[in-house]
């Protein structure tokens, strides 16, 4: 409580209450505190607006809203929309268009959405878009949003809806892409904004299936959206304690002492860390399968410090006020190091060494800050360029972005019944976790439990070890429940981000075919080296195979400087990498007076090609041989062209001359399905005797709807609706294991998983049909519609079969349980087009419209694959054009809020429209590849080379910052 | 369960002096809801903040601490509002901004001229996105007197010390007729009085740059 207390009363989704409250409590947290949870907060500094509640009918920011102005109002929250058990349409409409992905966002969505819909029944969808602009998602592209919102105002008014259905397209025999007719609506000719369903192009010789490829609803979304208390950021125990940490104000600095005594005194504080007390146990904090790659740079306090908001100490007290309070009392003696900032000048010579600790080995070259220097070639390159006719050369710049998901880090942690360990967290990895926090804090892996319940987004962000060691030493230290959860500031000062890079091409070619390449990346890891290695690894092996040239050369350093520490961003070094290929190749085709277009065609990667650094470049290792094996590549171009009437565009806009200047551009992009031979899942299914079943899975829905498509795959095997398997995932006690929700594995490996186990389940049920039968095989028996069909017609219900299995017959239980890895990781692909209106005389940049045509293999859910896709472009359009973690000279932030940062909000989106031409990868589940990091890779290049048709400049350092765009139209660096 | 809002007052109050009055303790999207307030003020508040915000944030306190929508005190500066305090004084909010008068009292509300045919304004901004906060912005509104300008203000952040502040050179117009050569001399005077600070989104030379198109810009649009 804050301030004076205070009695209140007013009404809360149609109660009375009267409350006691802090004179400077707000809203938000006396909502939470009376288990409103459906409240969520994203930023406590009002720039988010998923707080957003009713007062009076009329949408607030409930963080920035003090409780006392609020009495004797009328608060509706989520909670209240639903109040009687009925789903209110609008919530129904936003699980209807996949408006939910993580879902953190949503009730504030919603509500927002309920007072346009009050005051405005039928609004148009520019009226939407400015309406809902307050709340931020970024998950969605708020595509969906928007979508669920106009729908809403539909359904308010009597219509009948279901779920949103895609634009459907199967090919006969000798058709093609070409001979697709898109309706007039996906040309955009008058700059509409309505959001459109995802289209999908299914070639002829796919084969048929049901579950699998429909636009089911998400399992989760009816939770999501009546805004129950799902995350782990809605997790309280009775009696926990607070964690919380305190960080370092310097860039870089040794602690010469540090005083606890004041603190630990203080009563209500049970516990304070730092380095005096804990073991010294040197690790990495990526979440990587073992063994980890190197270097092992971090414990869990140090007696130096490395960036401003580097872990110093911690706390455990009763109240989070007092443990802040503790915070204060602890005195820390600094002697404060000269630091460096870029990287470059880290490499220099008299540099600052960031890493002069004894005890961390596999530093590169710690004098010289280098954490990784790695070289990878094939062919031979020097020859190669010898004898190439051009050689073109190239640098690019690539930001440090945050991931700014909406749920924060949030971890708790309690000894369960059974004196086992149990890490309840927003996390991607919980199986690496269990393992990684074991040796930290001195208790076997096997007495640890990880949970992780739905999560509010993460993009990489978490798949890392950030809170879980501290929190769970806090535990062992006081053996009490312990709650730790990070601010926004947190998040930008002290979780993980992108690696910024400078990204530099060499390129030659010999008449059109681009013979021979070299790229250098210089990646900035920043303070410690967490996925410094792998990210770079996969920056040149995605990089450098697009274009595929036979002789290749790869060379990275991986710094470390004194910011903050990078880590795996979606996109993970392959969006770096591939913005400079892309830019890099149009300025080629330019030079040489060829079709952009037709230039990349005839270089990119076709089916049947090796991809030439696969075997040297795998992730902190040698990776396995890859050959591509299925591309629509060439459809996704033709589909995007003909879309956009690109040539006919790029013609006209070359030729404009006044300020302002529209722009058209296009790129290739392919990403991965998995780490090769690295990446494993299983998959446990059991039938219950009802005939139903149950999935357990150690995949991560990291609000992808990996959970649902999953369930999917299952579904379509065992012959029965989704509706009929039941999900549960991510929990390491009861769940097989899976390595997690990165490098766009989930759909492919473990769907590859799901559906080994569903196939051993489904032979287990002909088995049993056949004994019940008493047949000798089980030759010519169908599995469909929730029976068993014998060739005869007699059919067997599977509630008929679990029933006699369970209870009647041989009495055991059908279920199996399945693992799956790949020494393949087929690339998805896609051709992203942007276009934009440049206003010269300011340098300003605005992305009037995104297309994305991509083949991620079979779409097992063309909603939340479409999902998928436009909110990985949106993020990606913020590394573009406004999001860049910006240092000053003394390695603060300038711009540590969701506000100063500015993520793409609603209004500022273009419409983003997504065509789907589907291939049959043999490898995949059901022809399955992946799409969530191929979404991140394309609006980079498409954007600048839009900026370009539109200017005739390149702008080749990242984000568009309207000064730098200015500058390069008038000829300035 | 809660009923829908009532309507908010839907004008806002016109004082004796002829003057609107902005009630300090207001939410802005008070502003946004009155079928009397100037147009130019709505659309900056919509530009400004979200509607969340218009909600919760008091017409007061976007006035005073103006960081989150320094677009909206420029526009509170050229529109010539003026501050009322609690004391009877009432002093121009650009002046009050600018630390130039130190009135006694609490400020209350805000006084602003109504909407006039004789009213002409323009806004222009230059930022990341449509929705970020401008890196530098202009607000011109002029007066008219028949055809020649009675009063012109143009008020601009991103150029100066202060979050938003006053140019003076657009005093030069007065008593002249606006026209597109006397919109650029007074454009291209604003970019010399410009003090700008840097920041990662602007370089003193871009800002003040800007700060000459984007002057142009607002006082071409009073031309139509």
């Amino acid at each position: 409580m804050r301030g004076t207390p205070t009695q209140i009363t007013l009404t809360v989704n149609g109660q009375p209450q009267t409350w006691t409250v802090g004179s400077r409590d707000m809203l938000l947290h006396v909502l939470r505190e009376h288990k409103y949870f459906s409240v969520k907060q994203g930023c406590d500094t009002g720039d988010c607006g998923i707080c957003t509640v009713l007062v009076d009918g009329e949408p607030v920011r409930s963080c920035m809203t003090r409780i006392v102005d609020v009495a004797g109002k009328s608060i509706l929250t989520t909670e209240g929309l639903s109040a009687h058990g009925e789903i209110h349409p609008i919530q129904e409409a936003f699980i209807e268009t996949g408006g939910a992905q993580c879902g953190f966002c949503t009730p504030g969505k919603i509500m927002t959405a309920k007072a346009l819909l009050d005051k405005n029944p039928n609004p148009t969808v520019e009226e939407v878009r400015e309406a809902m602009s307050g709340v931020l998602c970024r998950c969605t592209g708020y595509v969906r949003t928007n979508d669920a919102v106009l729908r809403a105002a539909r359904k308010l008014q009597g219509e009948e809806t279901g779920p949103l259905q895609p634009l459907r397209f199967h090919l006969h025999e000798g058709e093609t892409v070409e001979d697709v007719e898109l309706p007039e609506a996906y040309y955009r000719r008058n700059g509409d904004l309505d959001p459109l369903p995802p289209v999908v192009i299914t070639p002829p010789d796919m084969p048929e299936t049901t579950v699998v490829g429909a636009a089911e609803t998400k399992v989760d979304a009816r939770k999501l959206v009546l805004g129950r208390p799902v995350y782990a950021f809605d997790k309280y125990i009775d009696g926990m304690l607070y964690g919380a940490l305190l960080t370092s104000p310097h860039a870089h600095a040794r602690i010469i002492d540090i005083d606890t005594s004041a603190a630990e005194a203080l009563p209500g504080v049970h516990a304070v860390l730092t380095y005096k007390n804990v073991p010294r146990v040197k690790h990495a904090t990526g979440g990587q399968s073992p063994p980890q790659p190197p270097p092992y740079d971090q414990v869990m306090f140090d007696n130096k410090v490395r960036h401003v908001g580097d872990r110093v100490a911690a706390v455990a007290a009763e109240t989070p006020e007092l443990a802040k309070k503790a915070l204060r009392l602890i005195k820390v003696e600094y002697e404060v190091l000269p630091h460096v900032i870029d990287p470059m000048e880290a490499m220099q010579p008299g540099a600052p060494v960031i890493h002069d600790e004894d005890d961390t080995v596999g530093i590169y070259d710690p004098e010289r800050n280098i954490v990784h220097h790695i070289e990878a070639e094939v062919g031979d390159v020097d020859k190669a360029f010898a004898e190439a006719d051009f050689i073109y050369e190239g640098e690019y710049y690539t930001p440090k972005q945050q991931h700014v998901h909406l749920e924060p880090h949030v971890t708790l942690t309690w000894w369960d019944e059974n004196d086992r360990l149990v890490i309840y967290t927003s996390t991607q990895v919980p199986f690496h976790l269990r393992r990684m926090v074991a040796p930290l804090i001195g208790v076997e892996p096997k007495h640890i439990r990880v949970v992780k319940p739905r999560i509010g987004g993460g993009f990489g962000n978490k798949q890392e070890m950030i809170l879980e060691d501290v929190c769970a030493m806090l535990t062992v230290r006081t053996g009490k429940p312990v709650r730790m959860e990070y601010s926004r500031t947190d998040e930008f000062y002290s979780s993980r981000s992108s690696h910024p890079n400078i990204v530099r091409y060499k390129v030659g070619v010999k008449g059109d075919k681009v013979t021979v390449a070299e790229l250098y990346l210089v990646g900035d890891t920043g303070a410690y080296g967490t996925h410094g290695l792998t990210v770079q690894m996969v920056g040149g092996l995605k990089g450098l195979s697009l274009y595929n040239p036979p002789n290749a050369r790869f060379i990275s350093d991986v710094v470390y400087t004194n910011q903050p520490p990078t880590g795996a961003f979606r996109g993970y070094g392959a969006t770096q990498a591939q913005y400079g290929f892309e830019v890099i190749m149009e300025e080629i085709a330019e030079q040489l007076g060829l079709d952009v277009v037709q230039f990349k065609g005839k270089n990119v990667l076709k089916v049947g090609e090796t991809m030439y650094l696969a075997e040297k470049l795998g992730e902190g290792r040698e990776g396995y041989p890859q050959d591509l094996t299925t591309s629509g590549m060439a459809e996704c171009t033709r589909i995007g062209l003909e879309a956009t009437d690109f040539y006919a565009k790029r013609k006209a806009y070359a030729k404009q001359t006044g300020r302002y200047r529209k722009g058209i551009g296009f790129a290739n992009t392919m990403h991965g399905s998995g780490i090769a031979g690295l990446d494993m899942a299983a998959a446990t299914i059991k039938m219950w005797d009802d005939g139903t079943f149950f999935l357990t899975i150690g995949a991560t829905d990291i609000g992808t709807g990996s959970d649902t498509i999953l369930g999917q795959i299952a579904a379509e095997v065992l012959g029965v609706p989704l509706e009929d398997v039941i999900v549960y995932s991510s929990d390491t006690d009861f769940t097989p294991y899976d390595t997690g929700a990165y490098a766009s594995s989930t759909t492919y490996i473990s769907g590859g998983a799901v559906r080994k186990a569903a196939l051993k389940v489904r032979q287990q049920i002909l088995d049993f049909a056949a004994l019940m039968w008493e047949l000798d095989s089980t030759e010519g028996l169908v599995l469909r519609d929730r029976k068993v069909i014998a060739p005869d017609g007699r059919e067997l219900t599977l509630w008929d079969i679990g029933m006699t299995s369970t209870h009647q017959m041989e009495q055991r239980q059908i279920m199996a349980t399945a693992s799956h890895m790949s020494y393949v990781s087929p690339p998805p692909a896609a051709a992203s087009f942007a276009e934009v209106t440049v206003d010269t005389w300011t340098g300003q940049v605005t992305v009037d419209r995104f297309f994305v045509a991509a083949d991620i293999g079979r779409v097992i859910n063309p909603v939340t694959a479409a999902g998928q896709v436009e909110g990985g472009v949106l993020q990606a359009m913020g590394f573009v054009m406004s999001e860049e973690m910006v240092f000053d000279k003394d390695g603060k932030l300038v711009n540590a809020t969701i506000k100063d940062y500015h993520p793409y909000l609603v209004d500022d989106a273009p419409p983003i429209d997504v065509v789907f031409v589907e291939t049959n990868e043999e490898t995949g589940p059901f022809g399955a590849k992946s799409v969530a990091e191929l979404a991140m890779d394309g609006a980079a290049p498409a954007i600048v080379s839009a900026v370009h048709n539109a200017t005739g400049v390149w702008v080749r350092k990242l984000p568009l910052y309207p000064e730098r765009v200015w500058r390069a139209i008038r000829g300035q660096s | 369960m809660p009923t829908q809002s009532p309507p908010r007052a839907s004008s806002l109050t016109l004082t004796e002096s002829g003057l609107l009055l902005l009630p300090g303790d207001a939410p802005l999207q008070t502003i946004v809801d009155a079928d009397n307030a100037p147009a130019l003020l709505q659309q900056v508040l919509r530009r400004s903040y979200s509607w969340q915000e218009r909600n919760d944030v008091s017409i007061r306190r976007a006035a005073l601490s103006p960081d989150r929508g320094p677009l909206w005190a420029a526009a509170l500066m050229a529109w010539n509002a003026s501050i009322l305090f609690d004391s009877g004084e009432t002093a121009s909010y650009a002046r009050y901004m600018h630390r130039d008068v130190r009135p006694q009292g609490r400020s209350t509300d805000i006084l602003i001229p109504p909407e006039a045919d004789a009213l002409r304004w323009g806004v222009a901004d230059v930022a990341r996105t449509k929705l970020d906060a401008p890196i530098v912005s202009a607000v011109a509104v002029v007066e008219f007197d028949g055809d020649r300008v009675k009063a012109a203000r143009v008020a601009l952040t991103g150029v100066w010390k202060h979050t938003a502040d006053l140019a003076q050179a657009p005093t030069q117009l007065a008593g002249q007729p606006l026209t597109p050569e006397a919109i650029d001399a007074v454009a291209r005077a604003i970019a010399q009085e410009a003090d700008p600070r840097p920041n990662f989104l602007g370089s003193i030379e871009y800002r003040r740059a800007m700060a000459e198109v984007l002057s142009r810009d607002a006082l071409m649009q009073c031309l139509a």
